[in-house]
Parts: structure tokens; sequence; C-alpha cells
């Protein structure tokens, strides 16, 4: 009888069906009570969701103003701009010779073309933000792994990917922050956040030498992931 | 509550978000709410609330913008934030006048017109007869007893989230699947009910 119903509700009951249905309903206690029941269970499930959606807003809330408060502390602030203008300062006196934000765009292009999806049809949000990543659509890629990381901040496949769609969006300052995260972490078997972190600093401008030499040394010396790449651009800066 | 700003997106990427596929959906309405947060702040220095009923009925008013973007009832005329503002400062308004309320508790605001579309007058007026906010009650905490994935399959099922959809998302073969299982939740839930 359940499956009627629906079938009156979603219209795929033939005209006759249909009158025939209404009628009923007007005279028969029983197919009321299943309408009235198929009914009252609709509005309970989206009142349900909707209290669930309200929570998670509640739980996101709460992440959004543990995580968000250094960012904005006005003392940090100025401690950022006054070493940002010596930064500026100290390249603007350096000979810089090298080509970095060329060497690195060669190993975006060649590395992060596309992500590994896997096989099995689950979709979760991760794998959801890889086919976007995948459709070359990065805006909502980043949508989806900024959330992610809202509220897994630690997750290094999460780092690992925000990290890359903010390198195919330009925004190379905010890819190395995540890459950064992610080579802080000491427990994983192969980490290449040090790596990419360089590769994203190489296209941030004023170029960083002796930040990226730093990492790229680091990599080298503690035989992480990226080490022969890391030589390689080592030779070349 | 600056805290929350991190780079805005604009009002047409949210709306093709909401109405997009449930991951980007979730991500889209978690950015939509985080993006005007700061409007919890400003409620309770403009409405002297506590920020806890404050952020309360943001949500419930994101809850409701959410719906009119899905059902087309948002019309672009103005800005997201505006219309945004106008249903969180009713809600405040409509709060005080009240002075208490459950804060958990979503509005009451659900109805079948959804489902009322193209059914004659006559019947439509049986139909709204049936809907009873005791049974609603009693079935909401009912709904909660049939298992984790019935639940879920329910709660799509009464977003309007067709079959196939539900199939991709949760996992299932096919739409047919998704079909018989929730068919089965809802004999599972009615064996519970009586």
């Amino acid at each position: 009888m359940l499956e009627r119903i629906e079938s009156y509700f979603n219209h795929t009951l033939s005209e006759e069906e249909r009158q025939l249905f209404e009628k009923q309903l007007a005279t028969d206690k029983e197919l009321a009570d299943e309408v009235a029941f198929y009914l009252n269970t609709k509005i309970a499930a989206r009142e349900n969701a909707k209290e669930k959606r309200k929570l998670a807003f509640e739980e996101l809330r709460k992440n959004l103003s543990t995580t968000k408060k250094i960012g904005f502390n006005p003392w940090m602030m100025g401690i950022a701009a006054s070493i940002f203008i010596a930064l500026i300062t100290w390249v603007l006196i350096q000979n810089n010779t090298g080509n970095p934000a060329e060497i690195a765009d060669g190993y975006i292009q060649e590395q992060f073309d596309s992500l590994p999806v896997k096989m099995d049809g689950n979709a979760d949000s991760l794998q959801m933000g890889v086919r976007f990543f995948n459709k070359k659509d990065y805006s909502d890629a980043k949508l989806i792994f900024d959330d992610l990381l809202v509220r897994k901040p630690d997750a290094p496949e999460i780092l690992r990917v925000a990290g890359i769609t903010e390198l195919k969006l330009e925004h190379y300052a905010k890819a190395a922050e995540h890459f950064h995260e992610l080579g802080t972490q000491t427990n994983l078997f192969a980490n290449p956040g040090k790596f990419y972190e360089a590769l994203a600093l190489m296209k941030v401008a004023p170029f960083d030498k002796k930040a990226v030499e730093g990492l790229l040394n680091e990599v080298v010396n503690n035989d992480l992931e990226g080490k022969e790449k890391a030589i390689e651009i080592l030779k070349q800066l | 509550m600056n805290i929350f700003a991190r780079g805005t997106v604009p009002d047409d990427k949210i709306l093709s978000g909401i109405l997009g596929d449930s991951v980007l959906k979730r991500a889209t309405e978690n950015k939509l709410y985080e993006q005007f947060a700061y409007l919890i702040k400003d409620a309770t220095f403009k409405h002297q609330l506590t920020e806890d009923d404050a952020a309360s009925l943001y949500a419930d008013a994101i809850l409701v913008i959410i719906e009119h973007i899905q059902k087309k009832r948002f019309e672009g005329k103005s800005s997201l934030k505006t219309y945004l503002f106008q249903i969180f400062s009713n809600k405040c308004v409509d709060f005080i006048r009240k002075t208490s309320t459950n804060k958990m508790s979503v509005y009451k605001t659900e109805s079948i017109d959804d489902l009322l579309i193209g059914v004659p007058d006559e019947t439509s007026n049986i139909l709204q007869e049936m809907i009873s906010e005791n049974e609603v009650n009693v079935l909401k905490t009912k709904i909660k007893q049939i298992g984790e994935k019935c639940q879920e399959m329910m709660m799509s099922w009464s977003e309007g989230l067709s079959d196939e959809k539900i199939a991709v998302e949760m996992g299932y073969q096919s739409a047919g699947v998704v079909k018989t299982s929730r068919l089965r939740c809802l004999e599972k839930l009615r064996a519970l009910y009586k």
C-alpha cells in the first residue's frame, strides 16, 4: 500500500488510478491512516534532518571559534607585517640569479595534473573533492577541502590535496601554509610536505631563497619524499 | 567576530553549490554559515541576545535560506547577505517577543505544500487535516530507533532527493535497491509506531 501512496505523490499513477485513489481516500479509513502515516513520517524526517544540520552548524561555530583566533590577533599581524617588510628589504639587496617560479611551474604542471581517485565507488567528501579537482573545477574542490579541514585540521591527506588545489588556484601562500602544516607531521610513512612547501614558496614573490633552500636541504638531509627532485632544484637555484 | 573571515564566496557560487551534489552542498552550506557568522556577534549587541541564542537563531535563518534556494523562492533580487540579514533580524525580533523558546528546536514552518502540487483542492484539504504535530513528534523519536542507514535514507528522501541520487551518495547499486530499502524502512517504522 505504501508503494501505491508513494506513486500517488510522485504523480506516477495513471489518471484512472489517481481518481480511484482520491475517491478511496475520502471513504477508506485504512488508506487514510496509511497516507497520514506517510505524510507525518515525511515531515518528521525533514524536521530531524534540519535539527541534525543545526547541530552540525553549532559544531562548526565552535570549531571556527577555536581555530581562527590566532589569524586576527593585531599583535601577530603587526609582527607578520614587520617580517614581511624586512623580507622585502632583504630580497631587494639580494642578487637573485635563479628562476624559481619557472622551475616550480614545471613540476606543478607535470605532477599535479590529476589526483588519484579510489575505485571503490565510495562517495565520501574527500573523493568528491578529488573528482572536482580532476574535472579542473578547483574552486568547488577548494570549498570541499576547506570544509573538511575545519573538521579535521590535521588530516594529512586533506592537507596534501588542499595544498595542491591552492597551487592550481595560484594561491601559493595558502598552499605553502597547508604544506607547512603537513610537513610538521612526523608520524607519516612518507611526507612530501616540506618539498611541496618549498615548491609553493618558489612561486611566492618576493622569492625567499633562504627559506626554500632551507626546506630543500632538509628534504635531502632527512631523506624525505621528493629528495631527488630537491637535489635537482638546489643545483638550479 | 571577524575570526570567521577567510575569503568570501560569491552569491552565484553559493547558489549553484547548494543546488549541487550532497558533498558540495554541505560544504557550500557550511561556507554560507561561516561567511556571515559575524552577524551572530552583531545580534548580541543589537538585540541584547546571548551568543548561544543568537547562534541558534542564525542557524535557523541559514536553514530558511537554504530551503528558499532549493525551492527557488530566493529570486536574487537582493544579495544573499541582505536576504539573510532580513530573515535573521526578523527571527531575533520574534525571539525577543516570545522571550522563551526551545533552543534546539527547528522553526516550525514545515509544510507539505510541495507534496500537494497537482492535488485537487478537496483531496488537498483532506491531506492537510491528516498532519498532526503530536504524531510528527512521536515519529521523530521513532525514526531514531530504526537504525542509522534507515534514518539517513529517510532524511534524504524527506528533503526531496531522488532514489538515483540517494543510491550514489549512500553507495547502493541502483535506485531500485534504494526504493525497496526505503519502503522496508517505512514498514519497520510503522511496526514501531503501531
